[in-house]
């Protein structure tokens, strides 16, 4: 079930997913050049990212 | 619905392609770089690095590196402001991302240059860009600069605790 405060009215889900179709990105395909790249299904763990101090 | 950028139609076209060929030009060059928590994670957008001059930042962790992407489409390419973090380009986390832009829940309409968040709850612990969608079975891809191995070309589920999508363009 969804626990989204928007996905719980049927009219807002719909204005919801209406607002999500970008469908102007039609070229959305991976670009050739990542073909050759090497995909990683399993990589090492991910360091956690931290809150930071604004760099001045 | 007017985008969270206030780019048109077109423009968000060509922000995506920017954003996706700085992903790639790091992606190309993994070996020079490396992962860092440090400060010198945001030495991509302070030395105005353009990954269209072959540009890209040594040192990085994952939300400085996804911010560093966009901010190469929305900044370089049309001047935006920090639509990312709200923090002016001088830093962010998965908490300001959490915080900035707009979620996509139908991950049916996910697009270049979204910007995938996990975590086991607020304020999120990684995150990474999307890139494209793999052409033999349709997969999401992005790319993930996790630790000093990466980055990494990695399909948008291959972490368990995929907290939501947002888009920021």
């Amino acid at each position: 079930m969804p626990t989204d405060p928007d996905l719980e009215d049927p009219e807002r889900l719909a204005a919801v997913i209406a607002d999500d179709d970008d469908s102007y990105d039609a070229d959305d395909e991976l670009s050739p050049e990542f073909l050759e790249i090497e995909v990683v299904e399993n990589p090492p763990p991910d360091e956690d990212n931290i809150p930071e101090k604004v760099v001045p | 619905m007017p985008s969270i950028s206030g780019l048109n139609k077109t423009q968000r076209i060509k922000c995506r392609d920017r954003v996706v060929a700085a992903a790639y030009l790091a992606l190309y060059n993994k070996s020079r770089v490396h992962y860092t928590r440090g400060s010198s994670r945001w030495q991509g957008i302070a030395r105005k690095l353009n990954a269209r001059k072959g540009q890209y930042p040594r040192y990085a962790d994952c939300s400085a590196f996804a911010t560093w992407c966009l901010w190469n489409g929305l900044h370089l390419g049309f001047g935006k402001s920090d639509t990312v973090n709200r923090h002016n380009w001088r830093g962010g986390f998965t908490g300001t991302m959490l915080a900035s832009g707009k979620r996509v829940h139908n991950l049916t309409y996910v697009q270049r240059g979204d910007v995938a968040i996990y975590g086991r709850g607020r304020p999120g612990s990684h995150c990474a860009i999307v890139v494209g969608r793999r052409r033999s079975d349709g997969k999401i891809m992005c790319v993930s600069h996790g630790s000093e191995r990466g980055p990494f070309l990695v399909p948008l589920h291959y972490r368990r605790d995929l907290m939501q999508v947002r888009r920021f363009i």
